[in-house]
């Protein structure tokens, strides 16, 4: 299959008083057409800037984000504006997504008149309903405000919206974490099924490893900036390398309550992504960590298409 | 000394609270009834708006009045009863006997003082004989028993992590070593891996002092390893109710078994979840009958009928349905 | 569900003017402070042509007189019909806050909005330039203004405004800096919606209230402003009745004759109070989530 995403060693730094915070900091990986790509670390890793920085929300500091293999890290003008409806983004939080002041309708209808695609309002009507029945928002609420909804229909409505320039490449970031369970389990649910649908490829950006084992073809573990674990997902839970993800992984509270499981020990806390210093980032708070930890790490491929960033892997495995 | 510690040390007795919001009025909490021993743990599982918290507050007596209305039942601790205490009394009891985590450690500390001295406020206000230095001594051991360094204890809130602030929470919650700690989704707002340590500090310290504590949380995975006892709550109700076992081996509800069957599950790639069909009910108007009814894939004619009372299916395990349980 | 739900239409969208309108007078004390509002812009319309005195009429042998039925409101320290000059003066009163209170808050909003939305350092330079603006008094700057442009009712509310501006940016400035994280802008800004719509369509409405009820109590403060500004003889000419220069006539009469001063005082304070529960009804009714 045919490279949609290509990212070429993606930095974006902010500058801050202190420094520079090195929020995404020499990140390269492909996404090919109708896959999903799983971006998982804890808050503050810069796995939400990496998505705002390939679908170009944000200026990259370096580096290079190809969309079917056309580099479109500075295009401008009308460049981008094609480009955009090719790459959406669905957001975390559907509180703040969505313009209070704006009805469900003139939402999901928004984009379509930007488009430029209908020239008629009976089709931009229609446009409208289509996406609506899509995403399984009920017409009745067409005229709803979004604070009228509940977390999960007030999804559906930002889904929508990603949906109406018919992309092929959609950045989910975190978009169930702010639902309950039953009803994360819609959306994701609704996720999988648009896919099919629809053929788009997803990056899906989240903290929780149990959703990102379920809706994704691979899976990159990110740390202060920084991928420390790249692999097919089965491959990546049958076969775990990373200090960082093995901990990460047993930090799940499990409901299993016979096998619960065995908690790997990390100190501290996250350390700051603001001028870090070379080495291993994760070094600080690895049970494994030597001198040797100190020296600047490279992302090696240690089987076919699993790649880790740890010195130290063949000792601790 | 065993024979104090079988019996309940909490009793909750038929509590029902309401909110009045304009002409509506929104049924919070339904009718909840559950007992704790000494040093047990209890779990309250449920999705938002389900009520958890309103208990908690109801318990603590801190529901704010209006739009909340206790109306009824009874919430006796070591064989007082809460409800009839004057507000100067309650006084006492908060802080003292029962004390509150809550959800957003940002917002439950001061950020114009360091952490130490809001952990000597909480001392000071339970201690009046002691020396100011003897309890400066004393804040500066809480932090460390919260595994941070006690030189931290000038620094300002703004100078912690958010792990860490909810550690300086939890210090001060046991503080004035209560007997009772009502943590409300302590750890939502954490990260996983500052999540792991922060629960495993909470049992730790539980484990220690034989504190009662009841957890309320949406995460089944955080109730496995924290409680000894489980309650579902659904609409203001307690569904099912039991020790972890019954309640994660022998899952009866089928509000609790979609609960579980909604969970992506880390260890198995299956294609796609089950979730709950449907939302949950409108608290200004609830369905007759089961409330879970209009969601049940199982339901019939008599769920949405009849309101199902609480039974008894198994020792110590209760389950809030007409259909379950009625086989054995 | 498709072909059922398309045959009933959403209902039609009334006119936005007029659904505010409705909303805003839901509240009780918005209804209160319409009517009132209403009431007294009535009165200064129609009331001088109704009353059998003129603004400038003397009575001198009937000065400082008590309320009576000839007089309701009484005279003045030259026998002139309070009452009259009241409602002719508050025509310069009324326009005179309102026009002002527009002035400063559109400049305020237009200003603020760019430093706000643009940032760097665009918000800089203006922000250091509201800085010193704020940094010469008030009242100076009024004076200033009012005595190189000269008097007229134009210049008066150009120099009266201009001391509001600084607030008015600042204000909605920080309106703009708390909405500007918000994720429904990138979210326009991905579906290629124009920079200047994401300002107007998206940032705007969801940040003008506070201006909104700004621009209210700036009214109020107008009013007694342009007093001043009359007491000094550069607000609006003598005979020429105004609700401010009123006060300043009647405040050497204060102990004996305290009506002078009382009833366009009421006059201010009526009319401040009906604006206050208007601007706070249109806040509401400005927010859906306020609706229900």
């Amino acid at each position: 299959m045919a490279e949609l995403i290509e990212v070429r060693n993606l930095k974006k730094y902010f500058k801050v008083p202190a420094g520079y915070n090195h929020a995404v900091d020499d990140v390269s990986f492909t996404i090919r057409k109708g896959e999903t790509l799983g971006v998982v670390g804890e808050s503050g890793c810069g796995k939400s800037t990496l998505g705002r920085a390939i679908i170009r929300l944000h200026e990259a500091t370096d580096g290079q984000v190809l969309l079917n293999g056309e580099d479109i890290t500075h295009i401008k003008g009308r460049a981008l504006e094609r480009v955009r409806e090719k790459m959406q983004i669905i957001f975390q939080d559907p509180y703040s997504s969505l313009n209070p002041r704006m009805t469900i309708e003139e939402t999901i209808r928004e984009p379509l008149q930007y488009s430029g695609r209908f020239r008629k309002r009976a089709d931009l009507d229609a446009e409208t309903n289509r996406l609506m029945d899509l995403v399984g928002i009920d017409e009745r609420l067409r005229a709803s405000y979004p604070h009228e909804l509940d977390g999960g229909r007030r999804q559906r409505v930002g889904i929508a919206r990603a949906l109406a320039l018919n992309p092929e490449f959609v950045v989910c970031d975190e978009p169930v974490s702010a639902l309950d369970v039953s009803i994360q389990a819609q959306v994701l649910n609704l996720l999988m099924d648009l896919q099919e649908e629809l053929g788009m490829a997803y990056m899906f950006v989240t903290h929780d490893l149990s959703v990102v084992r379920h809706i994704s073809n691979n899976i990159c573990v990110m740390y202060l900036g920084q991928l420390v674990e790249k692999a097919p997902t089965d491959e990546l839970f049958e076969n775990t390398l990373h200090p960082y993800t093995k901990a990460l992984l047993s930090a799940i509270p499990s409901v299993d309550i016979d096998h619960p499981m065995q908690r790997i020990q990390m100190r501290g806390e996250i350390t700051s992504p603001i001028n870090p210093k070379p080495g291993c980032r994760f070094a600080s708070r690895c049970p494994y960590a030597t001198e040797a930890c100190s020296q600047p790490q490279k992302l090696e491929e240690v089987s076919p298409g699993h790649f880790v960033s740890c010195c130290r892997v063949k000792e601790v495995n | 000394m065993s024979e104090k510690q079988n019996e309940a040390f909490l009793s909750v007795k038929d509590i029902e609270v309401i909110y009045t919001s304009g002409k509506k009025i929104v049924h919070a909490v339904n009718g909840v009834s559950f007992d704790m021993k000494r040093g047990e743990t209890l779990g309250l599982v449920g999705e938002t708006g389900a009520g958890k918290t309103t208990i908690a507050r109801a318990i603590l007596r801190i529901l704010p009045d209006p739009p909340a209305i206790f109306k009824g039942g009874r919430i006796e601790l070591d064989g007082v009863n809460l409800i009839d205490l004057t507000e100067e009394e309650m006084l006492k009891i908060r802080g003292d006997k029962i004390a509150m985590i809550f959800q957003d450690p940002m917002t439950a500390l001061n950020p114009l003082m360091t952490v130490g001295d809001q952990i000597l406020e909480v001392l000071q206000l339970h201690n009046k004989s002691e020396s100011k230095e003897e309890l400066i001594k004393r804040a500066g051991d809480m932090l460390e028993l919260v595994n941070i360094p006690r030189e931290r204890y000038g620094e300002y809130p703004h100078q912690f992590s958010g792990g860490m602030k909810q550690r300086v929470v939890i210090a001060m919650a046991l503080a004035c070593d209560p007997q009772l700690l009502l943590a409300d989704e302590p750890t939502t707002a954490l990260d996983v891996t500052i999540q792991a340590q922060v629960l495993d500090l909470i049992r730790e310290l539980r484990e220690k002092y034989q504190t009662s504590m009841i957890l309320i949380t949406h995460d089944l995975g955080v109730v496995a390893e924290t409680c000894d006892k489980v309650a579902v709550i659904y609409a203001g109700e307690i569904v099912e109710y039991g020790d972890k076992r019954s309640i994660y081996k022998h899952t009866t509800h089928p509000y609790t078994i979609g609960l579980f069957d909604s969970l992506p599950d880390i260890s198995v790639q299956a294609n796609r979840l089950k979730p709950i069909s449907g939302m949950p009910p409108d608290p200004t108007d609830l369905p007759e009958g089961c409330a879970f009814s209009p969601r049940c894939p199982y339901a019939t004619e008599e769920c949405r009928a009849a309101h199902p009372q609480l039974r008894e299916i198994a020792p110590g395990h209760f389950v809030r349905c007409c259909l379950r349980g009625k086989e054995e | 569900m498709a072909n059922s739900g398309s045959e009933k239409k959403a209902p039609k969208k009334k006119s936005m003017f007029l659904e505010t309108l409705q909303r805003t007078v839901k509240s009780p004390s918005a209804k209160l402070g319409a009517i009132l509002f209403c009431l007294i812009v009535l009165a200064v319309i129609i009331g001088p042509y109704l009353s059998p005195y003129k603004i400038d009429q003397f009575d001198l042998l009937n000065t400082k007189a008590k309320p009576s039925a000839a007089h309701p409101f009484g005279t003045d320290a030259l026998g002139r019909d309070i009452l009259v000059r009241i409602l002719y003066g508050g025509r310069y009163s009324l326009s005179l806050g309102i026009l002002t209170a527009l002035l400063g808050s559109a400049v305020g909003v237009v200003i603020g909005s760019v430093a706000g939305y643009f940032g760097g350092t665009t918000e800089t330079i203006i922000m250091r330039i509201m800085d010193i603006w704020s940094s010469i008094p008030g009242m100076l700057l009024c004076l200033l203004i009012s005595a190189s442009l000269g008097t007229g009712f134009g210049n008066t509310i150009l120099a009266l405004a201009v001391g509001g501006v600084p607030g008015g940016v600042r204000l909605q400035r920080a309106q703009i800096l708390r909405e500007r994280g918000k994720e429904y802008l990138e979210a326009a800004e991905s579906i290629n919606c124009p920079k200047t719509k994401i300002m107007f369509k998206h940032l705007l409405p969801n940040v003008i209230s506070p201006t909104i009820v700004n621009a209210t109590m700036t009214i109020g403060m107008t009013i007694t402003m342009a007093a001043t500004l009359s007491y000094i003889g550069l607000g609006v000419q003598p005979p020429t009745p105004e609700w401010g220069a009123m006060l300043a006539d009647g405040k050497a009469d204060i102990l004996y004759s305290p009506h002078i001063i009382a009833f366009p005082g009421l006059c201010i304070a009526l009319t401040v109070l009906a604006i206050n529960l208007l601007g706070d009804g249109l806040r509401d009714a400005l927010d859906p989530r306020l609706r229900s």
